[in-house]
């Protein structure tokens, strides 16, 4: 079971400073806004190209400007798709900030041990695992590797509480146990559309009133975006060199052709701009 | 099966005789659809006219022989393929076409039942969903002999009973049986490699994912054994298809004769049950 066992009791309540979210707009600004809404301060690290579309909500720092470590308790990294982007805030943000401050890395499509181990002080980081959209998010899967302290963790599942969402702590595997079941039910329709078993809104309506599915999986391939569906499968069949993760070629076409869901506009399914 | 099937037909206005081989099926067929509709008027779901005419449309007959006239016969027999295509070349030679044969299996190939009949083109899969009087979605399955006006005509007729079709090839499992594999396949990978306990996986399905139950408690509730033989006969239909292959946990369970809630413990413990 885990790796990791929560101390009977909490030592103290860390006094929350500002918290330090640092991700493509897209994603970190929803997200520091549901952060917010619990009453924490939160400072936007993003892109230098995107700082115009950060809003005036939050604090908002591009990447090249300097951090003051001293601000920061909790550091939330929230790269989704990109190894690079992440790996790269990773670096920066183990080596600006103070040494006691909590990093959180998203990790949908890869191990949270991946990135953890190259850094300087893993035993600090904790996996962050949300199925996208992350504007949706209800609940987080906190994910420790045997680096992690207990210390890391139990700050990690403190700072949920108080924000309000629901956590549970998983072993460390790409997409936690939700990105790992419905990217693989996305995956598996996909599939079953490739292969002309039924049409996309068939398959959707089957499994929404045969099995009372949330979305139709295609739908929700679209709400998820297929390049994130497709990086999870990606992820899972590097990680377990398994058949069963193999992604549908399909997938694979409609991302390489840009059509990765509600974002692009279209993708299994055509979709009106908002 | 097929009481509520016949059931849901009388419902709609549609003239429905319920046969079997025997009368003690036949009786026990009766006596559910008097039941469901009684307390249907008990509910106030239907008026006791309604329960009236609904009784009335239904005609009760022991043995093949006696069903007379039709113009669909659905079959809802002991899902083996032998009996069914015995019963398909009896149904073939008395009743002529235009009257179309239609098998409610969930797990046997259409295209193989349609090919003892002469007119294999009027043979086609209705899959009903448990409970037929409740569930929305019926898969019209078209096997490799079926004639698309034989899917139309099916297609129209579901919708005039108040159900939704979905046009599927005759595959393994059709759309839903296969397309939700992954929901349980991956459930049982997370909790076989210990990445998560049953209560936790269950609930981050349940309040991170929006599903209406977890994996593991619909397991329990379908019957760890009834879910096993659908997983094996998906994945042997589709010639032992790695990401199909069933997981060991459940084999062991149904060895163990932890069914589930019939059994009185199956993913978890049911005192009360049985």
């Amino acid at each position: 079971m885990p790796d990791n066992q929560l101390p009977l009791e909490q030592p103290e309540l860390y006094a929350l400073g500002r918290i330090l979210i640092a991700g493509p707009v897209a994603d970190a600004r929803p997200f520091a806004d549901k952060i917010a809404a619990a009453g924490h301060s939160v400072t936007l690290l993003v892109p230098e190209e995107e700082i115009e579309f950060a809003g005036k909500k939050h604090k908002v720092l591009a990447r090249e400007e300097a951090i003051e470590p001293d601000e920061y308790s909790i550091a939330i990294e929230l790269h989704c798709v990109s190894l690079e982007a992440k790996a790269d805030a990773l670096f920066y943000l183990d080596d600006s900030l103070n040494e006691d401050t909590l990093i959180l890395t998203y990790t949908l499509a890869i191990s949270t041990g991946e990135l953890a181990r190259e850094l300087m002080m893993p035993e600090r980081v904790v996996g962050l695992c949300i199925l996208p959209p992350i504007s949706e998010t209800k609940f987080v899967e906190l994910m420790v590797t045997p680096l992690t302290s207990v210390d890391a963790l139990s700050r990690a599942e403190e700072f949920f509480k108080g924000v309000g969402l629901g956590y549970a702590q998983v072993g460390d595997s790409p997409g936690g146990v939700l990105g790992r079941t419905v990217c693989c039910l996305v995956n598996e329709a996909a599939l079953a559309l490739q292969e002309r078993i039924a049409s996309a809104q068939e398959i959707d309506q089957a499994m929404k009133l045969g099995v009372a599915y949330p979305f139709g999986p295609l739908t929700w391939g679209d709400r998820i975006g297929l390049d994130r569906v497709l990086a999870v499968m990606d992820g899972l069949y590097a990680e377990f060199k398994e058949e069963r993760y193999r992604p549908a070629p399909l997938l694979k076409k409609l991302v390489r052709a840009g059509h990765i869901g509600i974002r692009s506009g279209s993708g299994f399914f055509t979709h009106r701009q908002a | 099966m097929g009481a509520g099937i016949a059931q849901v037909c009388a419902t709609a206005g549609i003239s429905v005789t319920v046969c079997d081989p025997s009368p003690e099926a036949v009786k026990r067929a009766q006596k559910q659809i008097d039941a469901d509709l009684k307390s249907g008027v008990e509910a106030k779901r239907i008026t006791r006219e309604q329960e009236q005419e609904t009784r009335s449309r239904i005609r009760y007959v022991s043995g093949v022989g006696e069903c007379g006239e039709a113009d669909l016969v659905i079959e809802a027999v002991f899902e083996r393929l032998d009996i069914k295509q015995e019963l398909f070349m009896r149904l073939d030679a008395q009743l002529a076409p235009p009257a179309v044969l239609a098998t409610n299996t969930s797990s046997l190939s259409v295209t193989s039942i349609a090919a003892k009949a002469r007119f294999s083109d009027r043979v086609c899969g209705l899959h009903f969903f448990n409970p037929p009087t409740r569930m929305k979605l019926v898969e019209v399955v078209a096997a490799k002999q079926t004639a698309p006006e034989v899917i139309e005509r099916c297609a129209s007729f579901v919708r005039e009973i108040g159900k939704e079709p979905a046009l599927v090839q005759d595959t393994p499992g059709f759309v839903v049986n296969r397309c939700a594999r992954p929901f349980y396949g991956e459930a049982l990978r997370c909790l076989g490699e210990r990445i998560a306990d049953v209560m936790t996986i269950d609930q981050i399905l349940r309040e991170g994912g929006g599903f209406k139950m977890g994996a593991f408690e619909l397991i329990d509730l379908i019957g760890v054994d009834i879910n096993y033989a659908a997983t094996r006969s998906i994945w042997e239909g589709y010639f032992h298809e790695p990401r199909f292959a069933p997981h060991i946990l459940q084999k062991k369970m149904v060895e163990a004769g932890r069914l589930g809630r019939k059994s009185g413990r199956g993913f978890y413990e049911y005192p009360n049950a049985g």
